[in-house]
């Protein structure tokens, strides 16, 4: 312990006297620590809006269970394959009787043709337990309606952004409906279509040709530009009328908040499992749905590899440069210690110990430096546009304790082997060799 | 610069090789790093224009009527153009030879049923051999073989006996029950005629699958129902995940009959040469003020109409961009910092040449020419590095996903000599104005405490 003490002081006090070098060590490190840092935060950031997008805004929660003969793809359900009426019940009774569950959603797709009267168009849609979803959109995507308001039920229907334009329904020009933190702002914005009742036409299950009639009371950026010109959202009911069914496509299970993800997957299999339920249950992670999620995360990730191989190695360089230089401009003093009969073990931590201070002071204004550049571009409110979505993003870094703690550890190994390097070497000449050394 | 400071500078770098070889390091793996993200960014944009210009019935100009872009779903019969005014655009474009094809498309919507169950699709419809043009076009067998492929079956501009059918999505096909094509083995015409009464019934299943015969419905462009009996010739890929569910192609033919028209949505222009299509776009524009209707015209880089491309491409701008930035601030912090340890180490010396009468200028010289030497020496390492790396990459035939592509693609990374060219000017300038910053402010230092032995 004393030792350690020693190692530190005297490590603390080279630190200062050679301020100028170190000062250099320590740009490299900052840099560094900076570049880990925001490409992590970028890359936090990218997962926090899918998962919100995900998770609330389409109200997917964080489980899906379907029919395990279902064909599902990216955003659709096949309304061939429905989870029976028996087993709904049986699902519900088990949701209800669990701690975890903070809300669940029963939902079911289609697909038709939408008509005004004087313009038609093909359409696909979900109708949905319009509270329920509402509760699972929480606080933030409660209101979901850029422009009209969210569903209440009966007759009503919600369509996307697009395909309210394309049917000449016409907002109040130019409302900044969107918060800074994401979410619309919760009031109702004028929107007038040239006939709000509509008539959406489909087939039944049995193949029989059947219609509704809808009032449009809103419209919702359905986040997909392939999806916003042709989406529609009814209630459960209205759809289930419209397919003449009593089958659901899909029950959304949203968990309290810090339960225990993995146990309630295992134990709703299990239940599945016990019960013969023709079903399957899996995070929209996992789930067909998440594709493009997992198609954006796999592209980040080799990204974030590329990237930090080589940031990572210019910044080991450069540290490696300033520490080789460090090192051997004392090398006197190193073999002066070292005739006094210090041993290699304690030159070499001191030398560490320089390097262990460096990397942390290095830390501490990378990490200063990346909230200044995060709180920057979240002032100036960067937004650029994703090749599918239908509105931009933002462009910001979501900083967390766990990321600042990642680059740290990053570095600091890094500096350390930049100095250790050196040191090895130097302590590998006889004290004479070293008394010689220009 | 004289020649004796890049004389000097050399030695000096003899002198520190490890440190100068370090600094070069960060060069090179920085400028290689750029470079290669810069091939794989200009291989994408070919993908990614490719797909759009001639899978997606883009061309390099897309000439609508005007608002037809965005209306010709919901109103038709407003926004199509009918035969005479295509005749006006051919003939207005007749004898230019930039101009490799023109294509007339009509893009139309409906419901498509398999007597059962009925799925809404879109469709693309072109000349058999316009659409054969399309895909056996060079620049799309060289950069995307896979989406022209036909998984199942064949395209309708493969022969006569298809080119009254339909090819749809390998999803479509799936969500339809229509494993089978026209024409396949095992296809039982008997069945095709089957009626089916009650679509509960599990023997209807049966029947579904074993033809490939399908019902289209859609609004006819006079009002109407339209209604056509056709068969599924073939499986495709739109190559986007989000349209793979609801898509088919069809020959222009069949979707006139079906919707009762003579009219067309769009014509695309395709050039021999993309580098055509500002000045074309300029003169075309002119030349519509002539017609007697109104048309809009957009070019494939216009987001309105190559929205997958515009996006996709603006993200991979963004992140390069982000890369760049921060490549060039770690490149920039290596070099100050390796010229203020080689500042801090010759102070005596710069000292001494400054009381000898040596100008400040000279001897910033001196370090600017070692800078420029040390970029010299890392460029070109960080270009050989580039050109191995891209080689064993592309040698690997790595596979990757663009987002929101159906399909996989395979990676090959291309070094741009252009961007080459201009990145080497860039870090020559980069090394050249980090040194002269740092020795200006080093310089400002008095002579007696440059020759001061004492640390800082």
């Amino acid at each position: 312990m004393s030792n350690l003490k020693l190692v530190l002081k005297l490590a603390f006090r080279n630190v200062i006297l050679n301020r100028w070098k170190n000062t250099l060590a320590m740009i490299s490190i900052v840099a560094g620590f900076m570049s880990v840092n925001l490409f992590e935060g970028y890359m936090r950031g990218a997962r926090e809006l899918f998962e919100e997008s995900y998770v609330e805004r389409m109200f997917y929660g964080d489980f899906l269970i379907h029919n395990r003969d279902a064909y599902n793809d990216t955003v659709f359900f096949d309304a061939k394959n429905y989870i029976a009426k028996a087993d709904q019940e049986a699902l519900i009774r088990e949701l209800q009787g669990r701690r975890d569950v903070f809300a669940w959603n029963r939902a079911v797709s289609f697909s038709g043709m939408l008509s005004n009267g004087d313009a038609n168009t093909q359409v696909r849609g979900v109708g949905f337990d319009v509270a329920a979803a509402e509760k699972i959109r929480g606080e933030k995507w409660g209101w979901n309606a850029s422009s009209g308001r969210p569903l209440k039920g009966g007759t009503e229907a919600m369509i996307g952004e697009e395909l309210g334009e394309l049917l000449n329904c016409k907002r109040s020009e130019k409302i900044e409906y969107l918060r800074p933190q994401g979410g619309y702002l919760p009031a109702f914005r004028q929107m007038d279509c040239p006939r709000s009742e509509m008539q959406l036409n489909s087939n039944t299950d049995a193949g029989q040709a059947n219609a509704v009639f809808l009032n449009v009371v809103g419209t919702s950026n359905i986040l997909y530009r392939e999806l916003d010109s042709r989406y529609v959202m009814v209630s459960l009911d209205v759809a289930q009328r419209l397919l003449d069914t009593e089958g659901i496509s899909l029950l959304c299970v949203r968990l309290k908040k810090g339960e225990d993800k993995k146990k309630f997957l295992t134990e709703m299999r299990q239940f599945i499992a016990s019960n013969n339920l023709p079903l399957l249950i899996d995070s929209w992670k996992d789930n067909a749905f998440g594709d493009i999620y997992r198609q954006s995360m796999s592209f980040l990730n080799v990204l974030r590899v590329f990237f930090l191989i080589v940031i990572l190695t210019i910044v080991l360089f450069s540290i490696l440069a300033t520490q080789n230089r460090l090192v051997f401009e004392r090398i006197k003093e190193i073999a002066t210690l070292r005739s006094l009969g210090f041993k290699h073990r304690l030159i070499t931590h001191i030398f560490l110990g320089e390097a262990l201070i460096l990397a942390l002071m290095g830390s501490v204004a990378g990490s200063v430096l990346s909230v200044v550049a995060s709180f920057i571009t979240r002032s100036i409110g960067v937004f650029y546009r994703i090749g599918i979505l239908s509105e931009e993003v933002p462009f910001y870094f979501s900083l967390s304790g766990p990321i600042f703690l990642r680059s740290a550890l990053v570095l600091l190994a890094l500096s350390l082997i930049a100095c250790y390097l050196p040191v090895r070497r130097a302590m590998g000449l006889s004290i004479s060799e070293a008394f010689s050394e220009t | 610069m004289k020649k004796v400071f890049f004389r000097i500078a050399y030695k000096n770098i003899r002198r520190h090789w490890k440190k100068s070889l370090i600094t070069s390091a960060c060069l090179a793996l920085g400028f290689a790093g750029i470079v290669l993200l810069g091939g794989y960014m200009i291989r994408m944009e070919k993908y990614l224009t490719t797909q759009g210009i001639y899978l997606n019935h883009v061309g390099h100009i897309s000439v609508y009527k005007k608002g037809g872009l965005e209306r010709h779903l919901i109103e038709p019969q407003v926004y199509s153009f009918n035969p005479s005014e295509q005749d006006t655009v051919f003939g207005s474009l007749k004898g230019k030879t930039e101009i490799e094809q023109i294509a007339r498309f009509f893009h139309g919507q409906g419901l498509i049923t398999n007597d059962c169950q009925t799925f809404p699709f879109l469709a693309w419809a072109s000349e058999p051999v316009m659409e054969s043009y399309l895909r056996s076009h060079p620049l799309v067998q060289e950069r995307i073989p896979l989406l022209t492929k036909i998984p199942r079956g064949h395209g309708f501009w493969e022969g006569e006996q298809y080119s009254n059918g339909i090819v749809v999505t390998g999803r479509l096909a799936q969500l339809l029950d229509k494993p089978l094509t026209l024409n396949a083995p095992k296809e039982d015409l008997d069945a095709q005629a089957a009626l089916i009464e009650d679509c509960k019934n599990p023997a209807s299943e049966i029947t579904i699958r074993s033809h490939s015969g399908v019902q289209l419905l859609g609004y006819m462009l006079e009002g109407g129902l339209g209604m056509a009996d056709t068969n599924i010739v073939g499986h495709y890929s739109t190559g986007f995940a989000l349209s793979e569910d609801s898509s088919l192609i069809m020959p222009l033919s069949l979707a006139q009959s079906f919707y009762g028209t003579d009219n067309v949505t769009s014509l695309g222009i395709f050039f021999r040469d993309s580098s055509s299509t500002s000045s074309f776009m300029r003169w075309l524009k002119e030349e519509a003020k002539k017609w007697p209707f109104e048309a809009e015209f957009f070019d494939y880089q216009d987001y309105r109409v190559n929205p997958f491309y515009v996006g996709a491409m603006r993200f991979v701008y963004i992140m390069n961009l982000f890369f760049f930035i921060i490549v060039c601030g770690v490149v920039v912090l290596s070099l100050f910092n390796s010229i203020q340890i080689a500042i801090l180490e010759r102070k005596t010396e710069i000292g001494t040449l400054l009381s000898v009468g040596y100008r400040k200028s000279q001897i910033r010289n001196l370090f600017e020419a070692e800078s420029v030497l040390l970029a010299a020496l890392g460029l070109m390492s960080g270009l050989v590095l580039a050109i191995i790396s891209a080689i064993v990459i592309n040698a690997l035939g790595f596979e990757f996903d663009i987002v929101g592509n159906s399909e996989r693609l395979i990676l090959v990374l291309e070094i741009n000599w252009i961007l080459c060219s201009i990145l080497i000017g860039f870090f020559f300038l980069l090394a050249y104005a980090s040194t002269s910053f740092i020795c200006r402010m080093y310089l400002n230092v008095p002579v007696m405490q440059l020759l001061d032995r004492g640390e800082g």
